[in-house]
C-alpha cells in the first residue's frame, strides 16, 4: 500500500498485491469510528434542540413580523407570545441559557444550526429582522417575564414605536427591569487562521474568554443540567492555538471568579505538562478539557430538592472536599453517548486526588497529571497556600513515586523552569522582576522571560511593565516572599 | 499555484430549506430537479432507486488532464463516503469504493504534484455546490444530499488542501469524517472542526468556520458580549468581586450559587524540600505515557471507571445512586461489546457481580442488559471468522448473566448471514437448548428452512435423546437443507426400525440427490427388511420424473438388500417370462424398471446376467441399448480387476 506520494514509496499506486489486508484493515477502521461517533450521539438531545429551536425561530420571527400588521397591545399577539414562552421555557430547562444567534445567512439555537423546510418559517428572514436594529443574536437567561417580551417585540415594530438600535431597544429592556436578554452585536464566521495575528493582549481575552465559559458551565451545572462539553472544548482549542506557555495566559484573567481562575490555571499547566510529555494533540485537547472539568464536582448540590407546587425545594449543599471527586464524576456522567474523551475525564474527575501509589491502583493518565497541575495551583494561589512558585515545586518534588508519578513530576520541573511563572525575583542590579515564561528549553532552564516591577532606580511599575530575557540580562540574587 | 489566480470562496448562499433528514429519493426533489409541470410533461420513467440514486457518478468536470483527475478522485471520495448510507462497513461494496477512492485520489495528487507547477499540494477552494482547484472547477454536485461539497461547506470548510506528502491513512481519516457527516451522526462530544483539528493532519490543511466573531470590532462596551456569543459563554456578570467571587448584581441569569470559598482546602500537607533539578526524561518512559493516553487503554479505563462508580453506589456516604451510572453502565457495555473485548467485559460484570446484596433489583437489571439480544450479535459479529468455536469468555459471561439467552442465540441464527457468525450462534444453541428443547423443536418445524437445518444439528448434538423427533420434524417439511442435514445426523445414529422408516421418508423427497443419499444409506445399512418398500418406491418413481443415475441407483441398493431376490425380480423385469407383459408393458415405466434392472443384476456373478442384459441390448431403444452396453463393459472390467 502506497503510504505517500513520493514516487520511490509508491511503486504500486495501482496494484492490488498485499493492498488487500490493508484495505481490510481501512474498512474495519471506518466501521469501527462510524460505531463509535454513533454511540458518541445523544438523539434526544439534539432532536430536542433542533426541534424547540426551530420552533422558537418560528414564533419569535412571526411576532416580530406581527408588529407589522397589528398594534403592539392588539390581543392577537397573546398566544404566540404564550407559545413563544412555553418553548424557552423548554429550552431554558434543559439548556440553562438560550443563545439564538444570526450570523451570515444562518440561525443557530446553542451551536445547534437550525434548519427550516421552507422559507417563511423564519430562519433567514430572522437575521434579516435582527440586522435591522444591528442586533446579531439574542441570549436569554432565564424565561423572560411576558412584559419583557412584549417589550422586546415592540423595540421590532417601525419606528416610532420600534427602537431604532439595538442599544435603544437595550435601554428600553432594562427600563422595564429585564435582565435576563441580552442583545448581541453582528456576526461573521470566523475561520481557521485568523488566530495567527492575534497578539499578546488578545491572549488575555482568550483567558477571559475560557474563564467566562467555566463559570457558564459552573451555573449550568448548578442548575443540574447535561455538561455541554464543547464550549470548553473550542476554549481549549483556542488556548492551544495560542500556545498554551504564552505569557499572556498565565497571568490571572482579569474579572475571573477563584474558582475560574483556578480551573483555567490548572487546565493551562495541564496542556504544558501534557506536551512536555510528547502527547497526541488529540489527547491534549482531552487533557484540557478534563482539566477544565476537574473541580466541577464542587457544583453538585447534596441534599437539594426540585420545587413543586406545595414545596419551594431546597437548594442543598456543595460537596465537601473528600466527595468533591465522586460528585465531579457523577455531574460529568449525566452528558449522554459513549465518547473516550468522556471516560477519561469522569475518570479524572474521579482521581484527580488520588496519590501515585495508591492502594487502589494507579491512578489514571489524567489524573495523575492534574494532581501535580491542581497541586501546584493550590499552594500557589491566594486564598490556597500562598507559596511562592519556586518553593511550591520544592515542597512537591518529594512527594515523586508517592503521591505523583516520578516521570510526570520530573517533565513538569523540566518544563516549569526553576523560576516558574509568577516568580518575584531580586536582581543583582536590584531591579525586581517577575518571572513570566516556563522553561523555554534545557539551556535556559534557571532563565525565564521576566516582567521588570521594580526598576533600578525603586520604580514600580503598574502597566507596561517592561520585558527582560534572563538569559541575555540580569542575574537572580535571590527570590522574593510569597506569590 | 503561481500561474492560476486563486479562486476566492464564494459567500454563503445556502437557503434555508436544507434539511439533515436523509429519506430515500429526497434527493431527486432538488433545485436542480425539473420543475413538477415539467416532469409530469415528460415520459414516465421508471422511479430511481435509493441505492442508484446515492450511487449515482456526479458530472464529470475539468477542462484538463489534472483537474479530470482530481475531479475522479473527488468522486470517488463522495461516493465511498455516501457508501456508508446503504451498506453496512463491513460489506464488500465499500471495499470496492476505497479500493477506487485510494487509486484515485493518490494518483491525481500524485499527477498535480509531478506536475511542478502547483506547490506543495493541492488546494481546493470549497463553495455550496462545488469544489475549485487552480481556477477550475473539479467536483460539482448541486444535489444537497449527494453533494460532498455541499456538506464540507455547511459544516463550515471553506479550504481543503491536499499536501503532497499526505499519506492513505490521512486520507482515510478524512473520509472517515466525511462520512460521520454523510450518515447524519451528531456528537455532542465534537463538531467537525473539531474531529478535523483532533486528526492531528500533517498533509491535509483545512481552512474551516470556528465560531463566530462580531463583524465590527470595536465592541466597546458589547466586549462581553460578544465574547460570550463567540462560543464562549458569558462574560458580562463576570466582574469579580474584590476577593474572587462573581458580583451577583452583574449576572443576568436569576440563579447564582458560588463555588465554595474554600474548596480544595485544607491543601495537603507539605512535605520537605527537596531538590529542584532538571532532568532529560528516559524516552521509554515518555512513551510509555504516551501510549496511556491513546484508546489501546480505553477498555481497562472504562472497566475501572465503571467500578469505582458502583463502589460510590455501594457507599453509604456517598450520594450517587444506581440512576447516576445506569447510562455509563450501558454506555461501557455497549463499547466493549462493539470492541469485542470480552475480558473486560467480564471484568465489569465480576465488579457488578460483587456489589449483590439484599435488594439486587437494579443489579440485575443491569445484567440483564448487558447480554440482551442485540449485545449478543455484536458480540458474535466481533468473533474473528476464523474462530471457529465460542470464545470460553462468553460462555463464562453467558452462564453468569441472567436473559433468555437461547432465544437471543435462535435470533442471531435467524437473521445473521455470514458463516461465522451462525457457526457461533449454532453453538451457543447446543450450549442452551436444554433450557427450552421444545422452543428449538418448534423452530425447526416451523422457522425458516435454512435456519432450521442449523438448529437440527445443534439439537441433535445437544438433546440426542430426541434426536429422531427433531429429525421427523424435519423431515416432514421437505426442504433439500434440512433434509440434507436430516441424512447428515441419520448417517451417524444407530440403525432402527425408526431411523430406516425415516430413510424411507426421504426417499418421497422431491430432490433427487436427497433421494440418492437416502438410498446410499439404506445399502450401507444393509436394511433387508426395506426390499419391498425400495421396490414399491421404484415402481412408483419409475412412472414419474427419474433420471438413468437414480434408476440405477435403485437397481444396486436392491441387489445390495438381497441378491438371490433382486435377481430374480429384475431378470423378471429384463425379459418377462409372460409374452402378454413383454407385449403391453408401460413403455415409459418399464424403461426405468428396465434400466434400474440392467445396473443391478451387472452386479450379480455369473453368465445369467450377462446373458439377459445382452438380450435387452438387441431389443431395447437407443438410450437403454447403450446403457446395456456401457454396463456390460463395465461389469466385464471390473470382472477383470477383481
Amino acid at each position: 500500500m502506497p503510504d505517500s506520494l513520493d514516487p520511490q514509496a509508491t511503486p504500486a499506486l495501482g496494484a492490488a498485491g498485499a493492498a488487500d489486508s490493508s484495505l481490510q484493515a481501512a474498512q474495519d477502521s471506518l466501521g469501527h469510528a462510524l460505531e463509535r461517533a454513533r454511540s458518541g450521539e445523544d438523539r434526544e438531545l439534539a432532536a430536542l434542540v433542533r426541534d424547540e429551536g426551530q420552533q422558537l425561530v418560528r414564533l419569535l420571527f412571526g411576532l416580530l413580523r406581527m408588529t407589522r400588521v397589528h398594534a403592539i397591545n392588539n390581543e392577537a399577539f397573546e398566544k404566540p407570545l404564550g407559545e413563544l414562552r412555553e418553548t424557552m421555557n423548554l429550552l431554558v430547562e434543559t439548556l440553562g441559557v438560550i443563545h439564538c444567534i444570526a450570523v451570515e445567512d444562518q440561525i443557530y439555537v446553542n451551536d445547534v444550526r437550525i434548519r427550516f423546510q421552507d422559507r417563511g418559517e423564519g430562519g433567514t428572514d430572522l437575521g434579516m429582522e435582527f440586522r435591522r436594529l444591528g442586533i446579531g443574536g439574542m441570549s436569554f437567561h432565564a424565561v423572560p417575564e411576558l412584559d419583557h417580551l412584549r417589550v422586546l417585540v415592540r423595540g421590532f415594530a417601525k419606528p416610532p414605536v420600534g427602537a431604532v438600535s439595538r442599544e435603544a431597544l437595550r435601554l428600553q429592556l432594562l427600563s422595564k427591569g429585564s435582565d435576563t436578554i441580552e442583545l448581541h452585536g453582528l456576526f461573521r464566521f470566523r475561520v481557521s487562521g485568523e488566530e495567527e495575528d492575534i497578539e499578546e493582549q488578545d491572549a488575555r481575552v482568550v483567558a477571559r474568554r475560557a474563564t467566562s465559559v467555566v463559570d457558564e458551565t459552573w451555573d449550568n451545572l448548578v442548575g443540574n443540567r447535561v455538561p455541554n462539553p464543547l464550549p470548553l472544548r473550542r476554549a481549549i482549542t483556542e488556548i492551544l492555538h495560542m500556545g498554551a506557555g504564552l505569557d499572556g495566559l498565565w497571568d490571572d484573567p482579569r474579572g475571573a471568579s477563584a474558582f475560574g481562575g483556578h480551573t483555567l490555571r490548572v487546565a493551562r499547566y495541564s496542556l504544558f505538562l501534557a506536551s512536555g510529555c510528547g502527547l497526541s494533540d488529540e489527547a491534549v485537547q482531552d487533557l484540557g478539557l478534563a482539566a477544565m472539568f476537574h473541580d466541577i464536582g464542587y457544583s453538585a448540590r447534596e441534599g437539594a430538592s426540585a420545587p413543586s407546587d406545595t414545596d419551594p425545594g431546597q437548594p442543598g449543599f456543595a460537596p465537601p472536599f473528600e466527595r468533591h471527586a465522586g460528585a465531579g464524576a457523577r455531574i460529568l456522567l449525566r452528558q449522554r453517548g459513549f465518547h473516550e474523551a468522556k471516560i477519561r475525564r469522569a475518570l479524572a474527575a474521579l482521581e484527580h486526588h488520588r496519590d501515585f501509589n495508591d492502594p487502589k491502583g494507579r491512578p489514571s493518565l489524567f489524573a495523575r497529571i492534574i494532581r501535580i497541575c491542581e497541586d501546584y495551583d493550590n499552594l500557589v494561589r491566594r486564598k490556597g497556600g500562598r507559596y511562592a512558585p519556586p518553593d511550591a515545586i520544592a515542597h512537591m518534588v518529594q512527594g515523586a513515586g508517592t503521591r505523583y508519578d516520578p516521570v510526570l513530576m520530573q517533565v513538569f520541573v523540566n518544563v516549569m523552569g526553576k523560576w516558574p511563572p509568577g516568580s518575584l525575583l531580586e536582581l543583582n542590579d536590584g531591579r525586581i522582576v517577575r518571572s513570566i515564561s516556563t522553561a523555554r528549553d534545557i539551556r535556559r532552564w534557571a532563565s525565564p522571560l521576566a516582567r521588570v516591577e521594580v526598576d533600578e532606580d525603586q520604580q514600580h511599575y503598574r502597566q507596561n511593565f517592561p520585558i527582560i530575557d534572563l538569559a541575555t540580562q540580569g542575574k537572580v540574587i535571590r527570590q522574593l516572599g510569597h506569590r | 499555484m503561481a500561474d492560476h489566480p486563486k479562486t476566492p470562496p464564494a459567500p454563503a448562499v445556502l437557503d434555508d430549506s436544507t434539511t439533515d433528514t436523509l429519506s430515500p429519493g429526497a434527493g431527486v426533489q432538488n433545485s436542480s430537479a425539473p420543475s413538477t409541470d415539467a416532469a409530469s410533461a415528460a415520459p414516465q420513467e421508471p422511479a430511481e432507486s435509493r441505492e442508484d440514486f446515492l450511487l449515482r457518478e456526479e458530472a464529470t468536470v475539468g477542462d484538463t488532464a489534472l483537474a479530470l483527475g482530481l475531479n475522479k478522485g473527488l468522486r470517488a471520495l463522495a461516493r465511498a463516503a455516501r457508501s456508508f448510507l446503504l451498506y453496512d462497513p463491513s460489506n464488500e461494496a465499500i471495499r470496492v469504493f476505497l479500493t477506487a477512492y485510494r487509486t484515485d485520489m493518490l494518483g491525481a495528487i500524485q499527477a498535480v504534484m509531478e506536475s511542478g507547477q502547483f506547490g506543495s499540494g493541492v488546494e481546493l477552494f470549497i463553495r455550496p455546490f462545488e469544489m475549485v482547484w487552480a481556477g477550475e472547477t473539479v467536483y460539482l454536485e448541486r444535489d444537497r444530499e449527494r453533494s460532498l461539497a455541499f456538506r464540507m461547506f455547511r459544516d463550515g470548510v471553506r479550504r481543503l488542501t491536499l499536501r503532497g506528502d499526505v499519506t492513505w491513512d490521512e486520507l482515510l481519516r478524512l473520509l472517515q469524517i466525511m462520512s460521520i457527516r454523510f450518515t447524519g451522526v451528531r456528537q455532542q462530544e465534537d463538531d467537525i472542526v473539531t474531529l478535523l483539528w483532533k486528526a492531528g493532519f500533517k498533509g491535509i490543511e483545512i481552512v474551516a468556520v470556528e465560531g463566530f466573531v462580531p463583524e465590527d470590532e470595536e465592541v466597546g462596551d458589547d466586549e462581553a458580549v460578544v465574547d460570550q456569543v463567540a462560543g464562549q459563554g458569558e462574560e458580562r456578570g463576570r466582574r469579580q468581586s474584590a476577593r474572587g467571587g462573581r458580583s451577583a448584581d452583574a449576572r443576568t441569569a436569576a440563579s447564582f450559587v458560588d463555588a465554595p470559598a474554600d474548596f480544595d482546602l485544607p491543601i495537603a500537607p507539605l512535605l520537605p524540600v527537596g531538590r529542584v533539578i532538571p532532568v532529560a526524561v528516559d524516552q521509554d518512559e515518555l512513551l510509555a505515557l504516551q501510549l496511556e493516553a491513546t484508546s489501546h487503554t480505553l477498555p481497562e479505563q472504562c472497566v475501572r471507571l465503571a467500578h469505582e462508580m458502583l463502589s460510590l453506589v455501594a457507599d453509604p456516604r456517598d450520594p450517587t445512586d444506581w440512576p447516576d451510572i445506569r447510562y455509563l453502565l450501558d454506555e461501557v457495555r455497549d463499547f466493549l461489546l462493539a470492541e469485542g473485548q470480552l475480558q473486560p467485559l467480564i471484568d465489569l460484570v465480576t465488579a457488578m457481580e460483587d456489589m449483590r446484596t439484599g435488594d439486587s433489583t437494579h443489579l440485575d437489571d443491569a445484567l440483564r442488559a448487558f447480554v440482551d439480544g442485540r449485545a449478543l450479535v455484536r458480540i458474535v459479529r466481533s468473533i474473528p471468522a476464523a474462530h471457529t468455536r465460542p470464545p470460553p469468555d462468553l460462555l463464562w459471561l453467558l452462564d453468569h448473566l441472567p436473559g433468555d439467552h437461547l432465544a437471543h442465540a435462535l435470533d442471531i441464527l435467524a437473521s445473521e448471514r455470514s458463516v461465522g457468525a451462525r457457526r457461533i450462534a449454532r453453538q451457543l444453541v447446543e450450549h442452551f437448548v436444554d433450557a427450552d428443547p421444545d422452543l428449538v423443536l418448534a423452530r425447526i418445524q416451523g422457522g425458516d428452512p435454512a435456519v432450521a437445518a442449523d438448529l437440527l444439528r445443534a439439537f441433535c448434538v445437544a438433546v440426542p435423546a430426541r434426536t429422531l423427533e427433531a429429525i421427523g420434524a424435519a423431515v416432514s417439511r421437505g426442504d433439500a437443507d434440512l433434509s440434507f442435514e436430516a441424512l447428515r445426523v441419520l448417517d451417524r445414529a444407530a440403525v432402527s426400525p425408526e431411523v430406516l422408516d425415516l430413510l424411507l421418508q426421504l426417499l418421497e423427497s422431491e430432490v433427487e440427490e436427497v433421494r440418492l443419499r437416502s438410498l446410499e444409506q439404506i445399502t450401507h445399512r444393509n436394511a433387508r427388511t426395506l426390499f419391498q418398500a425400495v421396490q414399491d418406491h421404484l415402481a412408483k418413481a419409475s412412472h414419474q420424473r427419474m433420471s438413468p443415475k437414480e434408476a440405477s441407483a435403485f437397481g444396486t441398493t436392491l441387489v445390495s438388500l438381497d441378491q438371490a431376490r433382486a435377481h430374480r425380480l429384475l431378470s423378471e423385469w429384463i425379459r418377462p417370462k409372460s409374452l402378454f407383459k413383454r407385449i403391453f408393458q408401460d413403455p415409459i415405466g418399464h424403461k426405468w424398471l428396465q434400466w434400474a434392472a440392467v445396473s443391478g443384476v451387472a452386479q450379480v456373478p455369473g453368465d445369467e446376467p450377462e446373458k439377459l442384459i445382452r438380450w435387452l441390448a438387441e431389443r431395447a431403444g437407443s438410450d437403454l441399448a447403450d446403457h446395456c452396453v456401457r454396463t456390460l463393459a463395465r461389469r466385464r472390467r471390473e470382472m477383470a480387476n477383481a
